[in-house]
């Protein structure tokens, strides 16, 4: 009887905490502090701050485009050969959108930045690249990224900045980012066009094109700090869009989710390598 | 029980205690009267920043009604969607956009938006938010670009203050175009019909509408059902797969999805004729006809349709008179909602 008495007592203070408390959304509510998160109502003790010796660093992913196993010079505009039919490609679009991107600590934690949607649009840059400004000091063992854009985005209504459906990276009768845009002439295509537009972030009917890629540092850490800025360069191989000898007469077009983007968008995620970063 | 009321007392306090503090807009639908409260809670929260005001509905009726929001500037929203028919085009089966161009499937009724998980006959649009980028930027329709509006927007001096008004940023982007357009729209809520107002026990109805209740709840409401008068699923009801039109399987590209659409409300159906996807039925009379007669393709109409419910004349009269009670005589005629 008595441990039903505390039992009931234990419960009924612990339902009266929770309504006072409230079940607001926790994190760390001070704008100061490196994982400050604009959406949490209450303060949950996480607050990081930079070492103050050590400050903020600039990180800087460069993308950097080539052409097949040999790593051949790739630019926009530029007939290259597919390279197991020999077919005449010539790309006049390639974008897509890195998002998510994290560092991870030495003691394996994660330090995420907030609002993390990048597009990168290839033009006669072949070597676009995006920046983070406000990377906390401190040491960093791997780099995780994804092509793509969450799912919980593609389902939350109009958003803006790099994920503005201005873009021309949206499909608006099939809500969802197009997550990779590749186009261009191919001769031997229908058309003499080719299109691939990838996307799908619904794990039903396997139509989830989101890749996400993890670059370990090796044996070796990312140092940021205040003083320098840090570049990491990744080789991105746009002849993957046709590996396994996919060939432009078979798939010149691919314009929704399903079976063929996701294909596709894996081998295109399959062709990111981290080939150096410095840290001088 | 005694033993239990702790245990309850907790799973209140965890409900009631999230269920304030979700860091979200509730729909502010006191904006136009109540809504009933046997009707379910508004599928959409609102962003933080989209927080309905009365201003910001205003500027979406005003965007509603803007012609300028065409490529020739020729058409608005409300050129297919006309409010004393429930904001559908009666009689045409299906609507003519810009430069005379046509589309493929009937334009629909708007109103309780705010309920539909997804929009379009195929269910292709996830958000209420997103769903107007489908006509202004659809080349049967409004046919124009987003670089286009913002541009027409942010040249004119009335559109700049208002946005100003509403979103308080220096410049009008789509986010606040998209946002402003869903206020409006959330907020076409038809909820007064005289079925309501039976419900409500505020009025009778006949021994035919009874009847017709009665059949409706029998044959109808599984997939029509009270009180959306739509479960928001997809079905085949027999119309048929076109070569032209495969329905909800150009949105998932699943067998099974062939020749599948949206279950429309009924709500103020008397008013949104012709009917179906295509509008290839003219009246209420040959859709209750069509459901009462077996259907010969049995390989891809839902299995509850094929037999045909076979109603007698007078069912279908009676049917006819209950439907009818579905119309909302003040939702087609509150100036609230109608262009300024």
């Amino acid at each position: 009887m008595k441990t039903i008495k505390t039992t009931y007592i234990l419960f009924s203070l612990l339902a009266v905490a929770i309504i006072f408390s409230g079940c607001r959304k926790e994190g760390c509510t001070d704008p100061e502090a490196i994982n400050y998160n604009s959406k949490a109502k209450k303060d949950d003790g996480s607050c990081e701050y930079a070492d103050p010796e050590l400050g903020e660093g600039t990180l800087s992913i460069m993308f950097d485009h080539r052409w097949g196993m040999n790593q051949a010079e790739f630019s926009m505009n530029t007939t290259f050969t597919h390279p197991g039919t020999s077919e005449e490609i010539t790309f006049t679009t390639l974008n897509y959108y890195i998002s998510n991107i994290k560092l991870q600590r030495p003691d394996g934690s994660w330090w995420k930045e907030t609002e993390s949607y990048h597009l990168i649009e290839v033009d006669e840059n072949s070597t676009p690249s995006l920046t983070i400004a406000n990377v906390p000091g401190g040491n960093y063992t791997a780099v995780q990224y994804m092509i793509g854009v969450d799912s919980l985005r593609n389902v939350s209504g109009a958003q803006t900045g790099a994920l503005s459906p201005s873009k021309d990276m949206f499909w608006n009768w099939n809500t969802g980012y197009i997550f990779v845009k590749a186009e261009g002439d191919a001769d031997v295509a229908e058309n003499g066009i080719f299109r691939y537009h990838l996307g799908g972030f619904r794990n039903e009917n396997q139509t989830n094109a989101i890749q996400i890629k993890t670059h370990a540092f090796l044996g070796e850490e990312l140092e940021i700090n205040n003083s320098k800025n840090i570049d990491i360069r990744l080789i991105v191989n746009a002849a993957r869009f046709w590996h396994g000898g996919l060939s432009l007469t078979e798939r010149p077009t691919i314009h929704m989710p399903g079976e063929a983007a996701v294909n596709m968008a894996t081998n295109f995620g399959d062709g990111f390598i981290l080939a150096e970063f410095s840290n001088d | 029980m005694g033993r239990f009321f702790p245990i309850i007392l907790f799973c209140c306090a965890l409900v009631i205690s999230c269920k304030k503090q979700k860091n979200i807009t509730p729909l502010q639908t006191g904006l136009f009267g109540e809504v009933p409260a046997y009707f379910p809670e508004p599928v959409y929260t609102f962003q933080t920043d989209n927080s309905f005001s009365k201003s910001g509905f205003e500027l979406g009726r005003k965007l509603f009604f803007d012609i300028n929001l065409s490529k020739d500037n020729s058409i608005s929203c409300a050129s297919c969607h006309f409010q004393h028919a429930a904001f559908s085009d009666p009689g045409l089966a299906v609507s003519v956009g810009v430069f005379g161009r046509s589309g493929r499937r009937n334009s629909p009724p708007l109103f309780n938006l705010a309920w539909h998980p997804a929009f379009m006959w195929d269910g292709g649009i996830n958000h209420i938010e997103v769903m107007p980028l489908a006509p202004l930027l659809d080349e049967h329709e409004m046919d124009m670009t987003l670089q286009e509006l913002l541009e027409y927007l942010n040249n004119e001096t009335e559109y700049q203050t208002l946005f100003k008004e509403v979103f308080n940023r220096s410049e009008i982007t789509d986010q606040d175009l998209l946002y402003a357009f869903s206020q409006y729209m959330a907020l076409l809520i038809s909820a007064d019909s005289r079925y309501d107002q039976y419900v409500q026990g505020k009025t009778s109805f006949s021994t035919s509408e009874q009847n017709g209740l009665a059949l409706f709840n029998q044959h109808c409401s599984n997939c029509h059902n009270p009180p959306l008068f739509s479960t928001f699923s997809y079905a085949n009801n027999g119309i048929g797969v076109t070569e032209n039109d495969q329905g909800r399987y150009e949105i998932t590209l699943q067998e099974e999805d062939k020749g599948k659409f949206k279950i429309p409300s009924l709500r103020n159906i008397n008013l949104t004729y012709p009917y179906m996807h295509d509008g290839s039925i003219s009246t209420l009379e040959e859709v209750i006809d069509h459901y009462s007669k077996p259907k010969s393709d049995s390989t891809h109409v839902s299995p509850e349709l094929r037999p045909g419910f076979n109603f007698s004349s007078k069912e279908k009269q009676e049917l006819l008179s209950f439907l009818n009670t579905l119309t909302d005589e003040e939702f087609i005629t509150n100036k609230a909602y109608g262009e300024k």
